[in-house]
């Protein structure tokens, strides 16, 4: 893969977008009916299911990634996932409104393209969501990379694993609170805050998104139910 | 930011196993056609600094080749006639994955040069150009129906304005859709050529046509080469230390035996040599001088030595085991990275038989004019055209099973011999291009004719701070000097303290980031100085103009102006655009005759610029010209001295003047003279460059370019010590300090050379010093060793650096008020931008040398051996097993002397001075060589002078060079130049030189033939480098070819 040329001259990536454009994100609520709460989320290729309530667990399918290979459910990488995801939701959700009780979260990534973490924050609010669990506000996840001197925003498989910095951030998009940060690969402290801004930029697009789905679910619901 | 369609795309993937992977690609209306012609308003958009690059407008069609044609037949389309080429996404993306990764980066180049006005289009990601791959359909019948498919879109998208020829090599293709559309042509490359260009460049089609040949032709050899191994296993060799990856380096005395490898740093064990040795082209493998290959290490037990001896060139090696040195690793080539290859100047051989492979198929070898090539198999049917010319060859591929790799003919040079020919050889060699300035640079010059006469923008002036009353400036350049780019003043100021300014020229004013001229000048990055003439950087409306500070008329400057106190310690600095009225233009005799003190008169005589002025107005200008010269000189050893203190080297060049005739020959090779005055400008430059590192360097710590000298290699001080410890000097090589110390100790009052042979020695030991970014290397890197100063750029010689130009940028952005969006390059971009001018610069000092070489070597052709200028004395530097390493004082000159000859007889020098050759042995010793004869027993020792002729030994493939043959080991009788007596003279050629002038001018004429006019062309190109650090650098390149490698 060595030579890849991650952004062109004129400045569009492997997959034609350009250096601050997302995915295509599609999403849906309410995919489960057993289940409190539960969202469907695609993020370009990256498509994850979550769903609210049971015992916690965080496991990648076995067909998800471009290689098939078995992969052991509860294994140090999906445990380091699941503690990220349960750290970040800890400070978003208003638990002081449920004390002694227990909320768990399932996330299943389906088919992973790059940005899994992300995918699963944005497919667990939702979630949260349609189960109605109080929170501060949407927590919104995205990632953004450097390559040529220029921040790349949503980055993909192939971009992730082309050697360039990789930053994560998860925020509460109105306020603009980060609730988590994770850096890989080294990058230029004076690169890093125009890095930051793009995906934290990212993170308000994608509340928009999810907004958006949130709402149009909720006036279909509402037809369903005869409320309107 | 939503609005995109998305689908999706099916591609098959090999990451060693074959697997299927699915990859999203994005779709949009809005990819930009890069033309100019565009109605439809598409913007464009580019990541890197500067304007994005158009297709012109103004031209007769657009060219799209499909991917293969891109694939084979690049090379026609880096021609630079051909402009506005549209290379599809999938064609570039075939280039780098079924081409290779150079040719891939050639693409690139391409596309970068702006002047080519050719782009890259994003076929793929846009709506209406795309065109889906079927199931089951061939990959190449979907390049050339994707292909067709953008042809069809430009076309209709500039609404057929411009002729579209797509080209391809399916003629099914070609049939079905050649004439569906008119002024859409569908053609292959043959087609094209002869319809476009056949008439306007004829010798396109000869290249086509080798290009063509090449591809069909395989030749089949035996050969015992072996197969590379696959690349994932060289990876994984190189990662577990088993290979060895580096740069190959034939070793061009022996090039068919020996080639080197030097190893990384971090490779290096405490027992292993830093180089690896392979033996033999089997061992070589196929790898051609400067490619990046993969190696393995043989068993110990077939480890060789490396030759001791000198040999010419070109020669066979002996074999002889008596002239091989100790043990050393050895290894052979597995595999290769990358391939190196480049345009190769060549000819074909004089003899018939060898040269004639195989007449029928029209395949020949060529002989490189570098001897580290191999010898080169080509096709072409106009051999008996091209039999005494040189001519430029391309390496295609070499195949497994043949002993040559297998060329193709580009274009001839010229005749053999000729000298045109010759100077294109040394600049073709060294990747030199030297094309003319085009229509479009040069409208974007400010005019100045003397109808309508340049001047300056009032406004400009008032933004700038005004030096045209206030100081009294002028410039010290070598005479004839037609670009001037420093002037300086000094002043005493009210308060006691003295006043320093440097002004150098303001290129950057005329010269905008992004344009034409800015390009041309980054791509040449330097003024090529040769022996007789100079390829500039910049158009002459700027370099002998505008920009030149020349005396008497107003010039835009950036100025570096300080305030010194007594001790010469820095008070205050100012740094800023100015304006300036140059009032002398001074040559360094003429500034050093000033300061020695001669008569007013003579300085009058010698001053144009004081011609027109009488009494005692000129007693005054007189009288304040020389305060002022000689306040100059002072302050600049204040400032030497502290450095000197610091631990600056001085090292030593001899460099060679030729002197031609007013008629044709070359009248004779004379040392130039150091002064005084040398010093001063140097060390003022020096000042201001160190100045203005600090300033940028501080202003922006990551991306500002300066100029570091590492720390030279301690084993490199061998020779020099050998040599110092023969006079029983001692040479300590810990830091800067001692080691310029310790040379300034080494004089030996009898014998001048000596000195000057160790600072030569000890510049050869050094390293190269080279520009970087600041934000790539640490800190602590930043040094400049030979200066002994914490940083160091290049600032005031911005009309013949391109290195200069970007400085003079970036301190005037550190400088400005107003904080605007900075356009200066990023660190990435500068870093790969000092690079490319390093290997330029480094290209330039080679052909300079090389062009003195030719000079020296058209010097000695018409002499007979009988000539006194052909029989010199010489010191012994080196020693080697057959002979040893001499220098020529009188030419500067370095070459090997043989001691035993190629039958295995030594020389022996008799009572009465006659040389003999009879057998016996050679006995090489630390110190000294012993030729052992049955004549008796001779000691040659290290800094012995002895006497040698000068002979031409001509080459036909090669360059030609100089052979020195032994005369007698005693000193030659009266030496013809000697330093001393020379440097007095000094002061009675100056005026002869100044009143010789005008005889000169009366000389000139318009022709440009080179001989006739030699005056003229002395004039203009005969400059002389000004700093001594240029002349330091030229000395370490000197060094890096030592006469037998």
């Amino acid at each position: 893969m060595a030579g890849l040329e991650l952004l062109s001259e004129q400045g569009f990536r492997i997959d034609g977008r350009k250096a601050t454009e997302l995915r295509r994100i599609q999403c849906r609520l309410g995919v489960f009916s057993q289940a409190d709460g539960s969202a469907y989320i695609e993020q370009g290729n990256t498509k994850v299911l979550a769903a609210v309530y049971g015992p916690h667990e965080y496991s990648m399918a076995t067909f998800s990634t471009g290689e098939r290979k078995h992969r052991p459910r509860g294994d140090r990488k999906s445990k380091e996932m699941t503690m990220h995801l349960q750290q970040t939701f800890d400070a978003a959700i208003l638990t002081s409104l449920h004390p002694r009780s227990q909320i768990d979260i399932f996330v299943e990534v389906l088919q992973s393209d790059g940005g899994n973490y992300c995918a699963s924050v944005n497919a667990a609010t939702l979630a949260l969501i349609d189960a109605g669990i109080p929170m501060r506000d949407y927590v919104c996840a995205c990632s953004a990379s450097f390559v040529s001197d220029t921040p790349l925003v949503d980055i993909s498989y192939l971009e992730e694993t082309s050697g360039g910095a990789e930053l994560i951030v998860a925020t509460l998009p109105k306020s603009e609170q980060i609730v988590f940060l994770e850096m890989n690969a080294r990058l230029h402290e004076d690169n890093l805050s125009p890095v930051l801004d793009l995906a934290v930029k990212g993170c308000k697009d994608i509340h928009d998104v999810l907004d958006q789905a949130v709402r149009d679910h909720v006036a279909e619901a509402a037809v369903v139910s005869g409320l309107e | 930011m939503l609005e995109k369609s998305d689908r999706r795309l099916r591609l098959k993937n090999v990451h060693g196993k074959s697997v299927c992977v699915v990859r999203e690609v994005y779709r949009r209306e809005d990819i930009p056609c890069q033309s100019e012609a565009c109605i439809a308003r598409c913007q464009n958009t580019t990541i890197t600094s500067g304007p994005p690059t158009l297709l012109p407008k103004d031209i007769t069609h657009y060219v799209i080749p499909d991917p293969q044609t891109a694939r084979e037949y690049l090379e026609i389309f880096e021609s630079h006639h051909i402009r506005g080429i549209i290379f599809t996404q999938t064609a570039a993306h075939s280039v780098q994955h079924d081409g290779s990764r150079r040719l891939h980066s050639r693409l690139k180049n391409l596309i970068k040069d702006r002047r080519r006005g050719s782009v890259i289009f994003h076929n793929e990601f846009q709506t209406y150009a795309y065109c889906e791959r079927e199931p089951g359909e061939k990959l190449s019948h979907w390049h050339v129906r994707a292909t067709y498919k953008t042809a069809d879109w430009y076309f209709n998208h500039l609404a057929a304005s411009i002729p579209i020829v797509m080209v391809t090599s399916d003629e099914q293709f070609i049939h079905d859709f050649g004439h569906k559309t008119p002024n859409l042509f569908v053609l292959t490359m043959r087609d094209y050529l002869e319809g476009f260009w056949a008439q306007l460049v004829p010798e396109i089609m000869e290249l086509y046509q080798s290009l063509h040949d090449s591809s069909k032709n395989k030749t089949k050899d035996v050969c015992e080469y072996v197969g590379y191994l696959p690349a994932d296993i060289l990876a994984e060799g190189l990662k577990t230390g088993k290979y060895i990856q580096g740069f190959i380096n034939v070793n061009k005395s022996n090039s068919l035996q020996e080639a080197f490898i030097r190893r990384a740093k971090k490779d290096l064990t405490e027992d292993s040599g830093s180089d690896i040795l392979i033996s033999g082209m089997v061992a070589r493998n196929r790898a051609v001088h400067g490619d990046l290959v993969v190696m393995e290490l043989l068993p110990r037990a077939q480890w060789q030595g490396r030759s001791t001896g000198i040999q010419n060139p070109g020669e066979k090696g002996s074999g002889d085991n008596a002239n091989v040195s100790d043990m050393m690793p050895t290894g052979r080539v597995v595999g290769i990275t990358q391939r190196n290859w480049r345009e190769y100047v060549a000819c074909f051989s004089q003899d018939e038989e060898v040269g004639r492979g195989d007449k029928k198929a029209g395949k020949l070898l060529v002989i490189p004019w570098d001897y580290r090539i191999p010898k080169i198999r080509i096709s072409t049917r106009q051999v008996d055209a091209l039999k005494d010319h040189r001519i430029i060859v391309r390496i295609d591929s070499w195949d497994i099973d043949s002993t040559y790799p297998n060329g193709h003919f580009v274009r001839s040079l010229g005749k053999i011999g000729d000298l045109e020919a010759e100077v294109a050889a040394i600049l073709v060699e060294n990747d030199i291009r030297v094309q003319s300035f085009s229509e479009a640079q040069l409208l974007e010059m400010p005019v100045d004719t003397p109808l309508s006469p340049w001047t300056m923008d009032s406004e400009e002036v008032t933004r700038r701070r005004d030096l045209r009353e206030s100081h009294l400036i002028f410039s010290i350049d070598p005479k004839g000097c037609e670009d001037v780019d420093d002037t300086l003043s000094v002043r005493t100021l009210p308060n006691g303290n003295t006043e320093l300014g440097v002004h150098i020229a303001d290129v950057t004013y005329f010269v905008e980031p992004g344009s034409l001229t800015d390009q041309e000048a980054q791509s040449r990055s330097t003024t090529v100085y040769l022996a007789d003439r100079r390829y500039d950087m910049l158009p002459g409306v700027l370099s002998a103009n505008l920009c030149s500070l020349v005396s008497g008329v107003d010039r835009y400057a950036v100025s570096v102006i300080w305030e010194l106190d007594r001790n010469y310690e820095v008070v205050d600095v100012w740094y800023g655009r100015t304006v300036i009225r140059s009032q002398y233009k001074l040559f360094y005799e003429l500034a050093q005759a000033i300061h020695e003190g001669i008569v007013d008169a003579e300085v009058v005589r010698s001053i144009p610029e004081l011609h027109n002025l009488w009494g005692t107005e000129l007693d005054d200008k007189v009288q304040e010209l020389r305060e002022t010269v000689d306040r100059l000189m002072q302050v600049a050893r204040g400032l030497k001295s502290r450095r000197v203190k610091g631990g600056a080297l001085e090292l030593e060049s001899v460099e060679v003047q030729v002197q031609l005739s007013e008629t044709k020959s070359i009248e004779n090779l004379n040392p130039k003279q150091h002064l005084e005055v040398h010093d001063t400008i140097a060390e003022c430059m020096i000042f201001a460059n160190h100045w203005v590192a600090k300033k940028i360097a501080e202003t922006f710590p990551n991306q500002s370019l300066l100029r570091h000298h590492p720390l030279p290699k301690e084993e490199q001080f061998t020779n020099l010590n050998n040599c110092a410890a023969s006079r029983g000097f001692e040479i300590k090589t810990s830091t800067n300090k001692e080691l310029a110390e310790s040379l300034d100790r080494c004089v030996d009052s009898k014998d001048p050379v000596v000195n000057k042979i160790l600072r030569s020695l000890a510049t050869q030991a050094m390293s190269n010093a080279a520009y970087f970014c600041t934000g790539v290397l640490p800190r602590d890197q930043f040094f400049h060793y030979g200066l002994a100063l914490d940083m160091y750029t290049h600032f005031t010689s911005p009309i013949r650096r391109y290195a200069d130009v970007i400085v003079h940028r970036q301190l005037l952005e550190a400088v400005a008020n107003e904080k605007k969006k900075t356009t200066l390059p990023s660190c990435t971009e500068l870093e790969s931008l000092s690079q490319h001018i390093n290997t330029k610069h480094r290209a330039s000092q080679y052909a300079q040398r090389e062009s003195q070489e030719l000079f020296q070597c058209l010097f000695f052709r018409g002499r007979g051996t009988e000539d006194d200028q052909c029989v010199v004395d010489a010191v012994i530097f080196q020693l080697r097993v057959n002979g040893v390493l001499v220098f020529v004082p009188r030419y500067g000159i370095k070459g090997p002397v043989y001691l035993r000859s190629k039958q295995g007889e030594v020389v022996h020098v008799g009572e009465d001075g006659a040389v003999e050759w009879t057998a016996g042995q050679v006995i090489k010793m630390t110190t000294h060589v012993m030729v052992d004869s049955v004549l008796g027993q001779q000691k040659y020792d290290l800094l012995d002078h002895i006497t040698v002729k000068l002979s031409l030994q001509d080459s036909w493939a090669h360059a030609s060079s100089l052979r020195l043959e032994l005369v007698s080991n005693l000193p030659l009788k009266q030496q013809p130049a000697n330093m001393e007596t020379v440097a007095k003279q000094q002061k009675a050629d100056i005026i002869q030189e100044v009143t010789s002038e005008a005889v000169e001018k009366r000389l000139q004429l318009e022709s440009y033939d080179l001989g006739q006019n030699f005056p003229q062309l002395k004039q203009e190109y005969g400059q002389s480098k000004s700093s001594l650090y240029e002349m330091f650098s030229d000395l370490r390149t000197s060094a890096l070819q030592p006469p037998t490698t």
